[in-house]
């Protein structure tokens, strides 16, 4: 039987929740090092603003002390954004797929959330935090590890990787705004944007500092890191890279799996990958940064919406028309019937070619 | 014999020294393990293993079926809170010859309870003679009318039965219950043996113990079989309640081992009387469905109009004979615990032979003489309400309060249908690790059996124990856990003695073989946890700790 409609959105929304912690859990992670050492003392008020989450924030804590918001972000449990519950959809996701994923991710995937659930208040003091987001991304490491080395490669790892990429995007371009939201805050001022340090810790935070050195020398411009962390194709988690992987497996589905794509969605991702090009051409991009990250999170979010309309929703009525032509499951070609030949085997040949498998 | 582990300090005593079964009939001495060669050699290798020994590898063995999530499910306001099934590492071993009488009875039964569905939703001829009262079986609460008059390919209802089994005083089994329905545990039988195999192969090595991993292919064969007959390559699917049911892992488990998708009641949809699976390619048939889903949540427009785990039309489809639901609905009214009592005389009018397992003496309160006998003897009896399952409303009498009782006897009397008695069996024991070393404590037996074509019965079963000293509530919700079952092969003749010693020799060459590999698993097992534990000692919290 074909993966199940609702098996298929599971795949996707696991790999996102298990990204998503794994950046939060990064994040956080610049935060406690940026934050040392600052001379008017500790703010964290600006990750509300990233996340645009002041509003529920301010429902629930008085203050944007840095301790309550590193609790609401890392292990509140009536915080739908933190890593906690993060890991608790990722967990449910696996679980309603237990049936189809290897007994390890699923474990796995139990483990992970158990540790920031059972989390003691003393693994959030600032000593602390940073081992213990370092401990997060590692269980999502490994999760991401176990996944690419025991899922099946049908159609639904091509979901599980989209939820990866389209995650990996929203999230870079995020990270990306994380000065314009301390602006927004009146956490640094305007020429806070130009400020070395914090490119550098956001180069080191997605692993990109190597690489960028690898490609740029000379001393570090910060239009140039944006430029690296969105344009440069060869860099993992870069926006076009992530953007283009997505493009991949959603050519991939249509081709390789036979999964029938809407040409909707496929427009909706290259109007992306052309607005990434575009914005690519206008050397003075940064100031803009902002609007550029917004657009990319709104175009994320309607891709992700084509995507449920495209994939996820079996609209009953319009597929009545093609309910007999499904063509039923059939044995792979290599499987050794009862008679001793293979399907590929039985399929007429040439002489040549036969007398070689004969052999 | 095998090599142990672990031996045994000569200067403790012996592992089952302190052993005394009591009244009960012990599952391991029986009349005496003397004159059973298979039985005596795995007593003696019971009383190698040192008790700690024993202790520290059962905690090992429970704690990696939490890691592996073999467990079910409690639910409280926010959480849901996963709890291993207690496990006893001490395994109940059934001769070849008891497992022979256990598996021709079992088939005997489920094909009586076969014939007298299709009979009772067909012509009604036991019903016409006047066997089994009419209003008993159409007036049950779990009878469907809606399956007057659909046929069903081999005429099959009831593809997977557990027949729950007790041993009396004297060692004979007799049938306490049947389940017709979805009767769950099977995932534990194959469970526990993986799990024995991997913390005890010392125990089991050399042993000729009968396999039980190939259920699942069994079970998609014989399910199969049963796939409407103008069927072409049938497409199989397993349906289940979804993750908020407690038996959530028996049905990923059995939807891994036959390779089916699992499925909810939302992923599939009925047009024009066929049934579809909602697959990312579109709709895809499915021809055969191994429901979860109790009769009264499978179908909102026949049945409980307010389920959401079922699948409107579902019941369309199979009175149009496109596709075969397993257990068919309408099968609970064969497991009624007042149909029961006319098991002996159902076996007898279809298939006109004996049972060849007993009943439990029951008494029908509805028959005259039967509730005066009640109500006279209701200290010594268990008395069932009927038309209810798993174990709800029984009043034990000799273990009732006074007011109990009399409540008892007021309902009784009030609605003399609704019940019945049986006297208290005295269950067989086994040996079971406790606190206090190795004591017997109470089991039953649920053997499962499929039927396609024909019936087929696992060798081996869910062997339920009552851990509490005395008890004899087997049921998982009261403090029960489970067993290993080993069904042996047949014993050697001594005429061929010589080349099956030959044969053993061989197969203990190999098993040695294949102990050098699970210890080399069991050890990336430990590291595993060892991994964990220092994993886990970032939060200075201990690893494994139950708390989800």
């Amino acid at each position: 039987m074909n993966l199940l409609a609702r098996q298929a959105e599971s795949l996707f929304w696991l790999g996102r929740y298990i990204e998503r912690a794994s950046s939060l859990a990064r994040i956080m992670m610049v935060q406690t090092a940026f934050d040392r050492g600052r001379a008017e003392g500790s703010s964290w008020q600006w990750l509300l603003a990233l996340y645009d989450e002041s509003e529920d924030f301010h429902k629930r804590y008085d203050e944007a002390t840095s301790d309550n918001v590193i609790r609401y972000f890392l292990n509140d449990p009536e915080h739908s954004g933190s890593v906690l519950r993060s890991l608790e959809a990722a967990r449910s996701n696996a679980r309603a797929l237990r049936a189809m994923i290897s007994t390890d991710l699923w474990m796995h995937s139990n483990r992970a959330y158990r540790r920031v659930k059972e989390l003691p208040d003393s693994a959030l003091s600032e000593m602390r935090l940073s081992a213990t987001c370092d401990a997060i991304q590692i269980d999502c490491y490994a999760l991401l590890g176990i996944s690419s080395s025991t899922l099946y490669r049908d159609a639904g790892w091509r979901f599980f990787q989209l939820g990866i990429d389209l995650e990996r995007c929203d999230q870079m371009s995020r990270l990306l705004d994380v000065r314009f939201a301390q602006l927004q805050t009146g956490e640094a001022d305007g020429a806070l944007i130009g400020d070395f340090s914090h490119w550098t810790m956001l180069l080191r935070a997605c692993g990109g500092h190597h690489a960028y050195r690898r490609l740029v020398s000379g001393p570090l411009q910060p239009e140039n890191v944006a430029r690296f962390l969105i344009f440069e194709n060869s860099f993992a988690r870069s926006i076009s890279h992530c953007i283009g992987e997505a493009e991949q497996s959603i050519t991939e589905l249509r081709t390789v799996c036979g999964v029938p794509t809407p040409t909707y969605l496929l427009k909706r991702v290259s109007d992306i990958i052309d607005m990434i090009h575009t914005a690519q051409m206008d050397p003075g991009l940064v100031p803009y940064l902002h609007n550029f990250n917004d657009a990319v999170q709104r175009q994320l979010a309607e891709l992700t919406n084509d995507l449920g309309s495209s994939y996820f929703d079996v609209d009953v009525a319009s597929k009545k028309v093609a309910v007999d032509e499904t063509p039923p499951d059939e044995e792979p070609d290599w499987v050794v019937k009862k008679d001793g030949q293979t399907d590929g085997a039985a399929e007429p040949k040439p002489a040549s070619e036969q007398s070689q498998s004969q052999s | 014999m095998a090599q142990l582990s672990a031996f045994r300090d000569p200067s403790q005593p012996a592992l089952l020294s302190n052993y005394k079964p009591g009244p009960s009939y012990c599952e391991l001495m029986g009349d005496g393990v003397e004159d059973r060669p298979r039985l005596l050699e795995f007593w003696q290798r019971l009383e190698q293993l040192p008790f700690e020994d024993l202790t520290l590898r059962a905690a090992d063995a429970l704690h990696d079926l939490y890691e592996r999530g073999v467990t079910f499910t409690v639910y409280t306001d926010r959480d849901a809170i996963d709890r291993t099934l207690p496990f006893d590492v001490i395994p109940r071993v059934l001769s070849a010859a008891e497992w022979a009488t256990i598996e021709s009875g079992v088939k005997q039964r489920v094909g009586a309870l076969n014939l007298f569905l299709g009979d009772i939703y067909g012509e009604q001829k036991i019903l016409k003679a006047g066997v089994v009262p009419r209003d008993l079986v159409e007036g049950n609460a779990n009878y469907r009318p809606e399956m007057m008059g659909v046929a069903l390919p081999h005429g099959t209802y009831v593809h997977v039965a557990g027949i729950d089994l007790v041993r009396g005083a004297d060692g004979e089994f007799y049938v306490l219950e049947d389940n017709a329905r979805t009767p769950s545990g099977v995932s534990y039988v194959v469970e526990n043996r993986h799990l024995m195999q991997r913390a005890f192969p010392d125990l089991l090595e050399g042993f000729r113990v009968r396999d039980v991993s190939d259920y699942g292919q069994k079970l998609r064969e014989k399910l199969i079989e049963t796939a409407p007959a103008d069927c072409d390559n049938p497409q199989l699917v397993l349906l289940s309640p979804g993750v908020f049911n407690s038996a959530y892992y028996e049905h990923i488990y059995l939807a891994r081992e036959m390779g089916v998708a699992l499925v909810e009641g939302r992923d599939l949809v009925v047009v024009d009387k066929r049934l579809f699976a909602k697959t990312i390619t579109g709709l895809q048939r499915v021809d055969v469905v191994y429901r979860r889903v109790d009769d009264d949540f499978l179908d909102p427009r026949a049945f409980n109009p307010d389920s959401m785990l079922g699948v409107p039309g579902i019941m369309d489809c199979l009175k149009a004979g496109t596709v075969t639901i397993a257990n068919a609905p309408g099968t609970g009214v064969a497991d009624d615990k007042a149909v029961y009592a006319y098991m002996p005389k159902i076996i007898e009018y279809y298939l006109g032979e004996e049972p060849i397992l007993a009943n439990v003496k029951t008494y029908i309160c509805r028959v005259k003489k039967d509730l005066a006998y009640t109500l006279e003897h209701m200290d010594e009896l268990v008395v069932k309400p009927v038309g209810e399952s798993g174990g709800y409303g029984i009043v034990i009498g000799p273990m009732a309060s006074k007011k109990e009782l009399d409540d008892c006897k007021e309902a009784v009397k009030a609605k003399p249908e609704n019940f019945i008695a049986q006297p208290m069996v005295q269950l067989s024991v086994c040996p079971t690790l406790t606190e206090d070393g190795v004591a017997p404590r109470h089991v039953d037996l649920r053997p499962f059996a499929i039927t396609g074509e024909e019936t087929w019965v696992l060798p081996g079963g869910l062997t339920r124990v009552a851990l509490r000293k005395g008890s004899i509530i087997v049921n998982s919700s009261q403090g029960g856990g489970t067993k290993d079952t080993w069904v042996l092969y047949e014993e050697a003749s001594t005429a061929g003695q010589s080349q099956v010693q030959r044969q053993n020799q061989s197969l203990s060459a190999s098993s040695s073989g294949s102990q050098s590999q699970s210890q080399s698993q069991s050890q990336s097992g430990s590291q595993a946890q060892t991994q964990s534990q220092t994993n886990a000692s970032y939060q200075g919290k201990e690893a494994g700790k139950p708390t989800e």
